[in-house]
């Protein structure tokens, strides 16, 4: 909720983290639990993003885009095979809203507005999961899917994955300028 | 599931021309076929109920007629037609000659129906068409930003990021060039010219152009194939009855003399077809190839047998992907983008009286109307809360068995005070009827003021507002049951509050046998979609005194003197949706 | 519902602005109300979101520093964000204004990444407006619709469904409803 409500009570104790130094993480941000949080080089959080280790560790890639209000990590207690938690690959964007608690989301994955991937699915790599679609926990989604709709499914085709990159890339280079950076609030 | 919205329903008078509205004076005969028809309770769960009962704002009010109207009950008329996603104007002769779709490069993905964007394979796909004007050089494809689907998948690429339309009715899917049907027509004429000249004309357009040989055992599109058969059955019919040669150059012909005698004989079988019989120098044939239009396809079924065992249940389109499309697509590969339909500005007439109820500027970008004649302006609208606001919340449900108090607040448009009468069944009809009392059946309404009245309002709303409520506080703390009988709970200046109690039903049906009605034990056991909301139909008759209208006041001013004024009426069924019963 | 802290929710502007204390507003510098809107609890709205494209000189980066520009008589239900749309233009990756008209009333929980939206435009609850979207003037997006990106929506459409596509049309009955006016009045720190 409120960041200011937050604010006026006693902090809650830091996770442990390991922040790659070209990371931008907005103030914001919020990191809570008490396993490792690993993000990447080059990765942008930004502003109310929230990252929660209080079940099992996250560990998030180079060159990912973690968007507003969106929720990473396991919110529930993680079963044996799930101890490594959550891992992004790299170039992965997390869009405004989404709540991923994905054993892997592989390279390339976009995750679209207010999806929800449920606890210990595995997505694949260049895999889209539009706006507020759905993946049930336990659940492995193959390379390329493409999910819209009411939960239809489709496999891209397109082969443009690189192009994708390339753009992920470049909104990184914008957003690195726009969101000013304190990792100091998080170590 | 829980959360529920009162709701007041219209029942436009179009399907009931009984309850039409008619000056006072003029019809007496009238009233009494009227009293006989109020015996009838209008049932709002009735099949046929649900066509003709509208939100008010959905409904117009002719004027002349001084009626209803209702979608059914109104003409439209295309006043502009118009592409949904480029909003470009396209004039109504290009609809007729080009279809009803865009022909620019608006197109929605085959997929999913979301737009598809003209984008550079150099670029990446998000990019919107905003690469038109970068001048990238292509090749271009078009991509759904929604399903990532891209025209790529099925092989169709465009040279220019502009102009789609026009490309891919060249393109066939898989990239091969569909052959136009000018190309067609050419070809025609050139067998043609060979069949009656000899050679020499065929080695003339040698010459000049390169001609087109086409394959009599082709596979052809649809497009190419219907056009095929369309010129090959339209030299038949002119070779075959040289009196309708003329009228079968250009379209189906319907509208020359000879094909217009031809259908007249159809349909009379008397002389016409004598006559024509006699003319008729041969017999038509039926197409025998490719070129004519004749596809013979034994492959076909086998291929998709084959395709679908190889790729599987993934391959096929689905049903709302094939209706999106014109012809006949089995498989997603046959999918191609959908150019968008056009839509309409549309303006209504009164389907009675032809006078114009709605008329909206014909220009695409503006929403402003012309002649815009809603019924909200005209009848008394009616709003639904509960008494007790506190006991009553939208996600509540009735406790069955439990009368309960709604307020209805009318609130009148016109610029006259109105009197309204309302009446209700006791019991409202279906297998659980409820129980409804208007506490006060008959009130009057004040007239509506200006708008700057209200505007004046404004400013003091906070204060009328607190007495308001300081009143009804008041009377809520004077007694406990105090919505009296025959009494008007509220009043403002133009709107008046009256209470109606109800008592909903119990939705139980395993109830001892004496307690079921006859409908019960008849319709089984199960309480139905919809039969536990509590919808009581209330007939409202409205009476005012209005000025005359302007045609008669226009020609009897000289001879009523002050007597402009007349009294209306009008009357109608409504159908109020107060909330649902919980199961017991 | 806590609706009404002790504080009174509302902050009011000189131009009428109620804007909820809660509510998330990130870059306000760069955004523009044209008064008499009302901004609800936990409302986010990315005014830091700038566009960067073309690369201006430091000099007159003044030019372009309105990232969400918002008419009068709007209201942004609790939770819903407004976020300008970013993409790709010759190589270059930008954000780009959102610009909404007046008498705009988006519901709870949605998301905006519009480029454009008319006047007397009304978004249900839990609905996402895909980047680049043009919504058009007198238009209802009913609760939960998913409006798919460059989707350009006419005048009088009512959208629904996931994606979006258009369902019926406004009567010309439901245009004065849509007036916000008197939405604005009920809102208040009472």
């Amino acid at each position: 909720m409120s960041s200011k409500r937050a604010s006026t009570m006693p902090a809650p104790p830091k996770p442990p983290t390991s922040l790659a130094s070209s990371l931008t993480i907005a103030e914001h941000a919020s990191l809570t639990g008490t396993h490792l949080i690993t993000l990447g080089s080059n990765t942008v959080v930004h502003p109310r993003a929230k990252f929660s280790s209080a079940h099992a560790p996250i560990t998030v890639g180079s060159n990912c885009i973690i968007c507003e209000r969106s929720s990473i990590g396991f919110q529930s207690e993680a079963s044996p095979n799930e101890r490594q938690g959550v891992v992004i690959q790299n170039d992965v964007v997390i869009e405004v809203g989404a709540v991923v608690e994905a054993k892997t989301v592989g390279e390339g994955t976009v995750i679209e507005v207010q999806a929800k991937i449920g606890k210990g699915a595995v997505l694949g790599k260049h895999c889209k999961i539009g706006p507020q679609c759905e993946i049930v926990e336990g659940e492995t989604v193959p390379d390329f899917t493409v999910v819209y709709g009411n939960g239809m499914r489709r496999l891209d085709n397109s082969g443009v994955e690189d192009l994708k990159l390339k753009m992920v890339a470049r909104q990184i280079e914008v957003l690195k300028r726009l969101i000013p950076s304190n990792p100091a609030k998080f170590q | 599931m829980t959360s529920f919205t009162p709701y007041t329903y219209f029942l436009c008078p179009c399907t009931d021309t009984s309850t039409s509205t008619r000056n006072l004076g003029d019809s007496p005969s009238a009233e009494s076929e009227e009293n006989s028809d109020d015996e009838r309770t209008f049932d709002p769960r009735a099949a046929r109920s649900n066509y003709s009962l509208y939100p008010l704002e959905h409904l117009l009010y002719c004027e002349d007629c001084h009626q209803i109207r209702c979608p059914r009950c109104v003409l439209d008329e295309i006043v502009t037609w118009y592409c949904p996603n480029c909003l470009f104007e396209v004039p109504s002769s290009t609809v007729k000659s080009e279809g009803n779709r865009c022909t620019r490069s608006c197109f929605q993905c085959p997929i999913c129906v979301a737009p598809l964007s003209v984008s550079s394979l150099e670029a990446p796909p998000e990019g919107l068409g905003a690469e038109l004007a970068s001048g990238q050089n292509g090749p271009f494809v078009l991509n759904c930003a929604y399903c990532m689907w891209s025209s790529k998948e099925i092989e169709i690429q465009f040279d220019k990021p502009n102009g789609i339309f026009a490309q891919l009715a060249k393109i066939k899917n898989g990239g091969e060039p569909i052959i136009t049907a000018k190309d067609r027509r050419k070809d025609r004429e050139e067998r043609g010219k060979r069949h009656f000249s000899g050679s020499s004309a065929a080695e003339e357009y040698q010459e000049s152009e390169a001609p087109i040989t086409l394959d009599p055992n082709e596979r052809l599109d649809p497009e190419s194939q219907f056009s095929n058969l369309k010129a090959f059955y339209q030299t038949q019919m002119a070779e075959s009855s040289p009196v309708s040669a003329l009228g079968f150059t250009g379209d189906y012909g319907y509208g020359s003399p000879g094909a217009l005698s031809r259908i007249m004989g159809l349909y009379t079988g008397g002389s016409f077809a004598d006559k024509k019989s006699k003319s008729k120098s041969g017999t038509m044939r039926e197409a025998r190839d490719a070129l004519e239009g004749l596809q013979i396809d034994p492959l076909s079924s086998s291929e998709a047998i084959t395709k679908l065992s190889t790729e599987g249940w993934e391959s096929t389109a689905s049903c709302a992907q094939r209706h999106e499309q014109t012809t006949h697509t089995p498989f997603i590969s046959d999918l191609r983008p959908i150019a968008y339909l056009l839509r309409t500005k549309r303006s209504k007439r009164c389907k009675t009286c032809r006078h114009i109820l709605s008329k909206p500027e014909s220009k695409v970008q503006t929403t402003r109307f012309r002649i815009r004649l809603v019924a909200l302006n005209y009848i008394p609208s009616i709003i639904i809360k509960p008494l007790q606001p506190t006991l009553l919340t939208a996600s509540t449900l009735l406790t069955p068995l439990k009368p309960v108090q709604f307020l209805l607040t009318f609130k009148n448009p016109l610029f006259d005070a109105v009197k309204v009468t309302l009446a209700t069944p006791a019991k409202t009809p279906g297998r659980f009827p409820t129980k409804v009392t208007v506490l006060c059946p008959q009130f009057e309404v004040g007239a509506n003021t200006d708008v700057w009245d209200e505007a004046l309002r404004d400013n003091n709303t906070k204060s009328s507002l607190s007495g308001e409520k300081r009143r009804t506080k008041a009377e809520a703390s004077e007694g406990q049951h105090q919505a009296e009988a025959g009494k008007v709970w509220e009043r403002g200046r133009n709107w008046v509050s009256v209470v109606v109690e109800v008592v909903p039903p119990s939705l139980r049906i395993d109830g001892s046998e004496w307690l079921k009605s006859e409908e019960m034990k008849r319709d089984g056991e199960e309480v139905r979609d919809g039969e536990d909301v509590v919808e009581i139909p209330v007939f409202v008759r409205v009476e005012w005194e209005g000025e005359a209208g302007g045609e008669e006041s226009g020609l009897g001013g000289g001879g009523k003197d002050k007597e402009v004024r007349e009294k209306r009426e009008l009357a109608y069924w409504c159908v109020l949706g107060l909330g649902k019963v919980a199961l017991d | 519902m806590s609706k009404k802290p002790v504080k009174g929710e509302y902050i009011e502007t000189d131009t009428g602005n109620k804007v909820s204390r809660r509510s998330q507003i990130i870059g306000t510098t760069n955004i523009i109300l044209g008064g008499k809107t009302v901004i609800q609890a936990e409302v986010i709205i990315r005014g830091d979101l700038l566009r960067t494209y073309p690369a201006s000189n430091p000099s007159d980066k003044q030019g372009n520093t309105v990232a969400v520009a918002i008419g009068r008589y709007c209201f942004f239900s609790r939770g819903c964000e407004l976020r300008p749309p970013g993409k790709l233009y010759k190589g270059q990756f930008s954000h780009y204004p959102l610009k909404i008209a007046d008498h705009v009333f988006v519901g709870p929980s949605s998301i905006i990444e519009a480029a454009l939206i008319g006047s007397h435009v009304n978004i249900g609850a839990n609905v996402v407006v895909g980047k680049f979207a043009i919504i058009k003037d007198y238009v209802r997006i009913l609760d939960g619709s998913v409006v798919p990106p460059n989707m350009v929506i006419p005048s009088f459409s009512v959208v629904a469904g996931r994606p979006a596509r258009v369902v019926g049309e406004i009567a010309e009955g439901e245009l004065d409803g849509m007036d916000l006016r008197e939405v604005y009045r009920g809102v208040g720190n009472a």
